[in-house]
């Protein structure tokens, strides 16, 4: 990939915000830069260094790494309504790096009109865009999640429009004619899992602009646990963010629901922040761990580099998400640490863990059925070792981006096919 | 000073003795009161001089019975005559010196006696004296004949209690008297006599006297309570007197009341008031102590006599207020159980300077049929031979829980006024037979409104589905709505700013009204930015709603660096509904044709403006082209308009949108319609204005498209739709600030009926 100048924009640095879209894109930046590539990353920051007159903070002392603080768009329609940030602060970056490519990790919190600056500062720039979630398809905060509670199959502006009552059908359409407006300037979607591409390209995104690529991790070192199988198999993990939505009621109510003797066998740790939180919700955690006594414990937030360490010390990773999910994080972790994952059986967590291969399935949501997974997985002699030795190898970091790389280079922006017109980094 | 009166030089001993208890002057009259002994008997001449003044006492004086002088001097008078005293009234002549009254005496033995007496001219002294003496004067009083009786009074300024020589059942009073600027004597007083013992009722002013019973008006009690005094009101006749004065000597105060029973005369002096600006005062507070409808009455009488005489100015602007104040305390509602009359209104809207437009209720006994008519300055407009009914269960609810009689289900009614005169007031008259009317006031807002208040106000005031809706909007709604509108804003200074390069004679000019929802605008240039058509051609965006000016203008530089495509904004400045933008636009338009474009419609394919002009032109003769629409499901919202008669709308034509929510399948070619919608019309600019453009008698925005249609089909034109060019239509988002649903569907009702009263005869010409 010699000449190229690679720009990828991130929703937020994984130092600052820690979720799996930031890690993935920091860390395909950092291996670009081992590399010895071009490279430069911009992630979000919600806080501003306070340089007046510039969004823009610099993290590494090259300036290849940088916040930007952009200012709050509009969340309906991902719309950056301070029009100067993009026209003249982001085009000012555009034209001081000039990328020949520019990877979007996400448009959130910075807006779509982003991506027609880069458009409008060259034809001929690849623009990448890896999709996270639906938040492109989906208000209700990109989960398909209908704010009845109900799995959502499909958008459409009637149906968005019963989601959220005081927004109009037509409203919600010309979001989408709106954000499709920006979306259909992107020569490349990287989707993280099949289920995620299915969803856009059913939505109307064009099937041949989305290609499936994992997120690549980081080598782990192959340590094993010192704890022997048959004590691992009652020890289950769950690690993340500590919501509704990832299940965190889920799994309390199925302890609940597990037999007498099974709670005194197994040991559930749950490893997460309460951060972004309501006292609400707060309280009923507790009010529910304090019932549970010495089968659940809670260890808190965790460091990332503890990750490795937490899932060891445990048989088990249990992701109850009661949404689709992309690709979890988590299940990347649990398999590069050799431990099979019991998971709701919807979505991205469906396609990548293989009921009875990797993991087990349980009807998502349904606390029950996670309560008999979890007695089956402490019970059944033998089945810790066969899905453990079911797991797959997830793709490391450097392949990842070989793959990225390969398929950057692949791209055929809209206007090659045009006689005469040349393919250059042009700028106006 | 001393009040008892000596002579200035001792009587005499050789003369008659005399003495003058008072000589005082006021307003230039003398009064003297005194004695001489022998007066009516020995003495032959008794003279009185005051500077030049002769006076014979004998002619001018009246003698007066003194026994107590008799008594007195019975040592040395003999005679058996007791008529001693004298009493006299004289007006001094111009620049007399009043100083001292010389009284000369001579008596049947040729004996002179001549005395000086000094005359009280002090105003307070006089008062004093008058005071000290008032017993006197009252006994005296009773004594004399009417006219002199009269004059003491007046000198006096008393009426001596002269009432208690009425008959006990008959009661007079004078509420006020006074004198206007000078020169117009006002009163205003009252008689109870249930007997009809007064014969005769007078007031005199100086030397004239008015009958009151030929020149007074008489004013029947009240038709509500709040009388100010707490006598019979049955058998009390109020009487107002209002005359100009032609007696030059109004400062001296001599007025008064003269009422005979049979027994003669009696007279009742009563104050006035002379000074001009207590004169206004006590008539201001007079009139607002009494009832309004009085007030009313007494203001127009006093209007009309003084009409003819010399009379400053400021008065006219001082009975205009007083009308004004009177009017303002008259009541809104008129409720009378006794009577069945109950009347309320909901609102009364000036519109313009033509009318009001009057909306409300009302509930007759049957058996009272009275006579509605509202006044205004010097007009007057029957409402009952021009209101229009509907039902209201509403007030058929309210009436049956008060147990009132309800006659009839269609208790309200709407009526256009047509009447007015600045910012004169109103009120209605209620007239029923035998009894002074009841005036209800009319509320009107004296703030002039925005024109699109007034007729939303008149628009919000009905529900369209009790009414006989032809003659409503014909005689009521129809023309308040219209003289309404007339009055709207003109254009105020226009605003035109390019953004981007403004091709200087593109094929297309795609003119955009912008009203409350502006971020419309960023959504479709967003899906215009990537069509070329859109670099070639001529985009105006046109602000109708001055409410947003400032927020688009200062959007448009944002818009045009994130977008790129070029852009003209325009306001004119105000807002002039959706025709007058469009029309604005299109004055500033540079296209050799006109796109009429909704801020809700999007392209659905980039490629729409070439193929709308390709088959505008291939069609010969083509006026309006329009395009098929579509909701945001794909649905079919526009595929041409064609008329239809609504009888639920009095039959009036309606634009209906055949196939509308139905599948846009098999609609192919491009097809003649009578009449598509401005949402997406494409027009050959010379053509829209040999048309005269959108015409601005619609309101806002409805049927104004259809107008402009049938103008182009009346002078020869086809209008057309491509069924294959489509974009989409998210109608009414642009409209959605415009509000609630009855004001939406009543401005519908009126778009329609100014559409049909236009349009009806050529539509069934052409459907036939």
């Amino acid at each position: 990939m010699k000449g190229e100048r690679i720009l990828i924009v991130a929703h937020g640095h994984p130092e600052i915000s820690f979720g799996g879209g930031e890690i993935a894109a920091h860390a395909e930046w950092a291996e670009l830069r081992r590399r010895g590539c071009e490279a430069m990353f911009v992630g979000w920051t919600l806080h501003s260094a306070g340089h007046p007159g510039t969004p823009f903070s610099a993290r590494s002392a090259d300036g290849r790494e940088l916040l930007f603080a952009a200012p709050p768009v509009d969340h309906f329609r991902h719309s950056q309504r301070h029009h100067l940030i993009v026209y003249q602060h982001f085009r000012e970056l555009l034209e001081r790096f000039q990328p020949t490519i520019v990877h979007f990790h996400h448009y959130v919190h910075m807006g779509l009109e982003l991506v027609r600056e880069v458009r409008k500062y060259s034809p001929s720039v690849r623009i990448v865009m890896t999709l996270h979630e639906f938040l492109a398809i989906c208000h209700a905060q990109g989960q398909m999640l209908k704010t009845n509670g109900m799995l959502c199959t499909k958008a459409s502006p009637f149906d968005c429009h019963l989601c959220f009552p005081k927004i109009s059908p037509q409203d919600f359409f010309m979001r989408e004619l709106f954000v499709k407006s920006f979306l259909k300037l992107v020569d490349l979607f990287v989707c993280p899992s099949n289920f995620l591409r299915d969803r856009y390209v059913a939505w109307g995104l064009p099937a041949e602009k989305l290609i499936v690529l994992e997120n690549g991790q980081p080598d782990a070192a192959a340590l094993e646990s010192g704890a022997p199988a048959p004590a691992l198999r009652t020890r289950f993990a769950i690690l993340g963010q500590l919501s509704k939505l990832k299940g965190t009621p889920v799994v309390l109510d199925a302890v609940r629901l597990l037999p007498p003797e099974i709670r005194k066998t197994v040991r559930i740790e749950i490893h997460g922040s309460l951060q972004y939180q309501t006292d609400k919700f707060k309280k009923k955690f507790e009010q529910a761990l304090e019932k549970l006594g010495d089968t659940v414990k809670y260890c808190g937030p965790y460091f990332r580099g503890d990750v490795g360490s937490i899932v060891r010390d445990n048989g088990w990773v249990i992701v109850p998400s009661i949404w689709w999910e992309n690709s979890p994080l988590v299940i990347q972790e649990a398999f590069s640490f050799g431990r099979p994952v019991i998971c709701s059986n919807i979505g991205g967590m469906a396609e990548k863990v293989i009921d009875g291969v990797s993991g087990l399935h349980f009807a998502a949501g349904n606390a029950a059925a996670l309560a008999r997974r979890i007695e089956e997985a402490a019970t059944s002699p033998g089945l810790w070792e066969r899905l453990r030795d079911g797991l797959p190898t997830p793709p490391k970091i450097a392949a990842q981006t070989d793959e990225l790389l390969a398929r950057y280079e692949a791209i055929q922006p809209p206007d090659a096919a045009i006689p005469g017109k040349k393919r250059t980094a042009a700028k106006r | 000073m001393d009040t008892v009166n000596e002579p200035t030089e001792a009587a005499k001993s050789t003369g008659p003795i005399a003495r003058v208890d008072v000589a005082c002057v006021r307003d230039r009259t003398l009064l003297a009161y005194g004695w001489a002994l022998g007066l009516g008997s020995e003495i032959v001449d008794a003279t009185v001089t005051v500077d030049s003044l002769e006076l014979k006492l004998a002619d001018a004086g009246i003698l007066i019975a003194r026994p107590d002088v008799s008594k007195q001097f019975a040592g040395t008078y003999i005679g058996t005559d007791d008529h001693h005293g004298f009493y006299l009234l004289a007006d001094l002549p111009p620049r007399a010196q009043a100083g001292t009254l010389h009284l000369s005496l001579t008596g049947s033995d040729g004996q002179k006696n001549a005395t000086d007496w000094p005359i009280v001219a002090d105003s307070d002294a006089v008062a004093a004296t008058v005071e000290r003496l008032s017993t006197t004067f009252t006994t005296l009083s009773r004594k004399l004949r009417a006219r002199d009786q009269r004059r003491l009074s007046r000198f006096c300024r008393s009426d001596f209690g002269l009432q208690e020589m009425l008959p006990p059942s008959v009661k007079v009073g004078i509420d006020t008297c006074c004198v206007i600027d000078g020169r117009f004597l006002f009163v205003y007083g009252w008689l109870q006599d249930p007997h009809e013992l007064v014969t005769e009722l007078k007031f005199c002013a100086g030397d004239t006297t008015h009958d009151l019973r030929k020149s007074a008006q008489i004013i029947p009690p009240p038709a509500e309570a709040g009388l100010q005094t707490t006598f019979d009101t049955i058998s009390r006749r109020g009487f107002a007197l209002g005359v100009p004065l032609t007696d030059n000597r109004p400062q001296y105060n001599e007025f008064g009341l003269q009422i005979d029973c049979g027994d003669g005369p009696v007279f009742l002096w009563n104050a006035a008031v002379l000074d001009p600006a207590r004169a206004r005062s006590q008539l201001s507070a007079f009139l607002e102590q009494i009832d309004a409808s009085t007030a009313i009455l007494i203001i127009n009488s006093l209007r009309d006599k003084t009409a003819g005489i010399a009379i400053p100015e400021s008065f006219g602007a001082w009975a205009a207020r007083q009308y004004r104040l009177a009017v303002a305390r008259l009541p809104t509602a008129c409720h009378d159980n006794d009577r069945g009359i109950d009347l309320h209104i909901d609102s009364a809207v000036r519109v313009g300077t033509t009318g009001l437009f009057l909306n409300g209720w009302a509930s007759f006994d049957p058996r009272t049929l009275p006579r509605i008519v509202c006044v205004c300055g010097t007009e007057t407009f029957d409402i009952t031979a021009n209101w229009l009914h509907h039902r209201r269960p509403d007030v058929l609810k309210h009436l049956v829980k008060e147990g009132a009689p309800a006659a009839t289900h269609s208790n309200g009614f709407a009526c256009f006024v047509p009447l007015a005169d600045g910012d004169a007031v109103y009120f209605l008259e209620i007239g029923v037979s035998g009894g002074e009317p009841w005036r209800v006031r009319l509320e009107v807002s004296q703030r002039p409104a925005l024109a699109i208040d007034t007729v939303r106000t008149i628009l919000m005031s009905f529900g369209a589905a009790d009414w006989e809706l032809g003659e409503l909007f014909d005689h009521h709604v129809g023309p308040a709505v219209k003289a309404a509108w007339a009055t709207r804003e003109p254009m105020g200074t226009p605003f035109v700013q390019a953004f981007g390069d403004r091709p200087t004679a593109p094929e297309m000019s795609i003119i955009v009204p912008l009203f409350g929802r502006f971020d419309l605008a960023e959504y479709q240039l967003a899906l215009f930015a990537d069509d070329p058509a859109f670099q070639a051609n001529e985009l105006i965006y046109v602000v109708d709603d001055p409410a947003i000016f400032d927020d688009v203008r200062m959007l448009c530089p944002d818009l045009y660096a994130t977008y790129r495509v070029p852009f003209v904004l325009a306001h004119p400045g105000s807002n002039l509904g959706f025709s007058g933008a469009n029309n604005f636009a299109a004055g500033l338009a540079r296209g050799k044709h006109l796109l009429l474009m909704n801020s809700d419609v999007f392209p659905k394919t980039p490629d729409f403006i070439p193929k709308l002009l390709d088959a505008y032109r291939a069609a010969p003769n083509t006026g309006i082209l329009g395009a098929k629409l579509l909701f945001e499901d794909g649905s079919l919202q526009h595929a041409g308009i064609v008329f239809r008669q609504n009888p639920n709308w009095a039959g009036m034509w309606v634009n209906h949108h055949p196939m509308k929510g139905q599948s846009p399948d098999g609609l192919t070619g491009v097809i003649d319609v009578p009449a598509v919608t401005a949402a997406c019309a494409l027009i050959d600019t010379a053509l829209y204005r040999e048309l005269g453009g959108l015409s601005e008698d619609f309101i806002l925005g409805d049927f104004e498209d259809s107008d402009l249609c049938l103008r182009a089909a009346k002078s020869g034109r086809q209008n057309r739709i491509a069924y294959d060019i489509e974009l989409y239509h998210l109608e009414r988002q642009s409209q959605n600030r415009i509000g609630e649903n009855r004001w939406r569907s009543n401005l519908t009702l009126y778009n329609c009926w100014v559409h049909d009263r236009r349009w009806s005869d050529f539509i069934a010409e052409q459907s036939t």
